[in-house]
């Protein structure tokens, strides 16, 4: 990539952090359930479909940076064959745009992944108050959808005819 | 045309590290009110209630966001115009406006979400004194809201 298109590559660095960062979280936060709900099917192995649950819960957030990503690469025009040249300041509008759910997709995943875990373990007492624990994990994914939101209304709301060369 | 990329990435950060702070202490208490719920199934109403507080952070961080947002002429288009008149400096001072509620609310809200999960220890020896724990969180919240005022002073100013 030459040096006219400096611009597009920073904003497809910014692409790349959104479902990087935001997979790894989900990573992190759904092997943390793993680690515990191994723990927990090791004393009881029918309670297998209730650590499934628990577990894919952390495991939204890399879906919301696939979404961002996908979302992203299609402003740049990168499905459609023909990429448009961002300015070097209209790149660094685009990556900062992608900053929300790269930053917000990382860190909440492993807060989530963590309280999940706590669930898994409470299942293994109270199985019958899963779905309290599901309730206690799913409020963490509120502070991941809002940050999918800023990242896809910023990215609408970027005036690309300006901003590209 | 840098001035604007300035101001972006602060608007940008003013909502991505409250919601982490926010996601971070929701996430605490949810860990601590899972263990209460264990012993105790009949606390989650006041387990949740607790949970909410720490999470008030991230929306003050949306708030910011939109502000800065529709400052920026993001919504209504008029971004266009301001791309070439937004100087480097404006730009600073931008990203410096939305600083106290990204700082702020990254750091109360993981702050308030160890509070509130020490509230819920006190919970299980005195289920009754629920309010008195409420209190003791919602006095974080205040600086929380002094950042959002702040914030919101320097950013009326654009």
């Amino acid at each position: 990539m030459d040096m006219m298109n400096l611009g597009t590559a920073i904003g497809i660095i910014g692409a790349s952090l959104a479902v990087g960062l935001a997979c790894s979280g989900s990573a992190k936060g759904v092997g943390a359930c793993g680690e515990v709900g191994a723990t927990v099917l090791a004393e009881d192995p029918g309670k297998f479909s209730q650590v499934l649950i628990l577990q894919i819960i952390p495991g939204t957030q890399g879906l919301y940076g696939l979404v961002a990503w996908f979302f992203a690469l299609m402003q740049l025009g990168f499905f459609s064959g023909n990429m448009i040249s961002l300015t070097v300041p209209g790149g660094l509008l685009f990556a900062a745009s992608c900053l929300p759910i790269a930053i917000g997709g990382l860190l909440s995943a492993i807060a989530q992944g963590r309280c999940a875990a706590a669930g898994l373990a409470m299942c293994s007492k109270r199985p019958e108050e899963m779905s309290k624990g599901i309730i206690m994990a799913i409020m963490v994914e509120f502070y991941a959808i809002l940050c999918l939101l800023a990242t896809f209304l910023m990215l609408n709301g970027l005036p690309y005819e300006a901003l590209t060369m | 045309m840098t001035g604007i990329t300035i101001a972006f990435l602060g608007a940008a950060l003013a909502v991505a590290l409250p919601c982490t702070g926010s996601a971070i202490g929701v996430g605490t208490v949810g860990r601590a009110g899972a263990g209460a719920i264990s012993v105790d199934p009949g606390k989650f109403s006041r387990a949740l209630i607790l949970q909410i507080l720490p999470g008030t952070q991230g929306l003050y961080g949306l708030v910011v966001w939109f502000l800065a947002l529709m400052k920026l002429g993001v919504f209504d288009g008029t971004i266009v115009a301001k791309l070439a008149d937004f100087s480097m400096q404006m730009g600073v001072r931008f990203f410096a406006s939305c600083l106290p509620v990204a700082i702020g609310g990254l750091i109360f809200g993981m702050i308030q979400g160890r509070l509130c999960a020490s509230d819920l220890s006190l919970l299980a020896k005195r289920s009754d004194e629920l309010s008195k724990g409420i209190i003791l969180a919602i006095m974080v919240e205040f600086y929380a809201i002094l950042c959002l005022l702040a914030t919101f002073l320097m950013l009326n100013n654009f």
